[in-house]
């Protein structure tokens, strides 16, 4: 009886996603195990940040002075440049770009399961996070939400098999897809032709054409060109920017709505 | 405390454990927690615990780790069941005896799982799907131990 409903299930889940509407109230029941299962790391974190030495902070405190007045003084070009672009934009009577908004989250876990590379993290639908919004880290794009609940998503990272993302070669406007491969610290680049030029250390933005990744967010950078002969296309080894399993915190970012 | 308050503490800490997170590098090597306490229980107290426990433990498990509902609920319940035919046989053997027979049935959960994920296409074929059976296999007479002794002191029946 439990196994016919069983293969029941699965197969409505797979072929007809039927259980998409009630899923994430199911998810409800666990998410207290998940809370409680992260409260040592939450402990820790805590600690090291309140059981910080004087010395320290102070050091810290300086250090990030310096950095924020460096980011300022970057800040104020970025200004300049911005206005500029708008105004070019608007000579040349283009869609105007408008700011992406940006939600921030804390990771509380990891996907137990060898097959799929996904995390978990703090905030749900409550706090506007949809299924398909893409997330970012400090470093570069990271993945993108694939499961929400009430006060928890599951995020797909970049890394994983059954991932593709639009991208483009940031230094020639090259556009082609970046495919994860299961492993973290390594992707592909899909149908390259050989007479591309391409080489180490060339940076892959999002292209934004999938109009879900927000366009000239950096993912990967490129590790190795292998040309095979026989081979159709070149072998494209990427490295991902982000701090993929590592990071801690992470955005959750709108795309951006485009004005015509 | 009452004994069904204990065993549910048991059924949690079981899921606690399935919900941590393991190191990257060591994913193969993860025991399957939730079977280690179902089995128990199942080879114990056969009467009151089977199938339906294990369906819905399998459940739990697959919202906990994100999969396909139905995926854990399904070995789950083929193994308890399994388990429930021989529970008779499996009280006679020795302990380690007993851990060889949990990391076969382990074994059995592992393959249902490559086929599902496979089938999805997310899954290559690697002989370490059987890691965890083994690991399940060796964590078995302490596992065994440990809950036997909670099992006498609350009286569970």
């Amino acid at each position: 009886m439990l196994v016919v409903l069983s293969i029941f299930m699965i197969f409505a889940d797979i072929r007809y996603s039927a259980f998409s509407a009630i899923r994430p109230y199911l998810t409800l029941i666990v998410t207290p195990i998940q809370v409680v299962v992260n409260t040592p790391q939450k402990i820790f974190y805590w600690s090291s940040e309140h059981l910080a030495s004087r010395e320290g902070l102070v050091n810290d405190n300086n250090k990030l002075n310096a950095e924020v007045l460096m980011l300022r003084s970057q800040l104020q070009k970025l200004n300049a440049l911005r206005a500029e672009n708008v105004r070019l934009r608007e000579l040349l009577d283009a869609s105007q770009r408008v700011d992406e908004k940006i939600v921030m989250a804390e990771v509380i876990g990891f996907d137990q399961n060898a097959y799929s590379h996904k995390i978990l993290i703090d905030k749900g639908f409550s706090s506007g996070a949809y299924v398909g919004q893409a997330v970012l880290d400090a470093t570069g794009v990271l993945g993108q939400v694939v499961e929400t609940a009430a006060y928890s998503s599951r995020v797909l990272l970049i890394a994983d098999a059954s991932h593709f993302v639009p991208v483009q070669l940031s230094r020639t406007g090259f556009r082609s897809i970046l495919s994860g491969t299961g492993d973290l610290k390594k992707m592909t680049l899909l149908s390259v032709p050989h007479s591309v030029d391409i080489k180490k250390g060339d940076i892959l933005t999002t292209s934004g054409l999938d109009e879900r990744f927000p366009s000239g967010y950096p993912v990967g950078v490129v590790r190795s060109v292998a040309h095979v002969p026989g081979k159709a296309y070149a072998d494209i080894d990427v490295v991902p920017l982000a701090q993929l399993g590592r990071s801690r915190h992470v955005m959750l970012i709108d795309p951006p709505q485009v004005e015509r | 405390m009452k004994p069904i308050l204990v065993f549910s503490i048991t059924l949690l800490i079981a899921l606690m454990l399935e919900a941590m997170t393991f190191p990257e590098q060591l994913i193969w090597y993860r025991p399957e927690w939730a079977l280690l306490v179902i089995l128990y229980w199942v080879i114990a107290l056969p009467f009151r615990f089977g199938a339906g426990l294990a369906w819905f433990l399998g459940l739990m498990v697959d919202l906990l780790q994100g999969g396909i509902i139905g995926q854990h609920s399904l070995t789950y319940v083929v193994i308890a069941y399994a388990c429930a035919l021989f529970y008779k046989r499996l009280r006679m053997y020795h302990r380690w005896q007993q851990g060889v027979f949990v990391a076969a049935l382990v074994s059995m959960n592992q393959l249902v799982d490559f086929w599902i994920d496979h089938y999805l296409g997310h899954a290559e074929p690697t002989l370490m799907i059987f890691m965890p059976a083994i690991i399940t296999g060796l964590l078995w007479p302490w596992s065994f131990v440990v809950l036997r002794s909670v099992r006498r002191i609350y009286a569970i029946r």
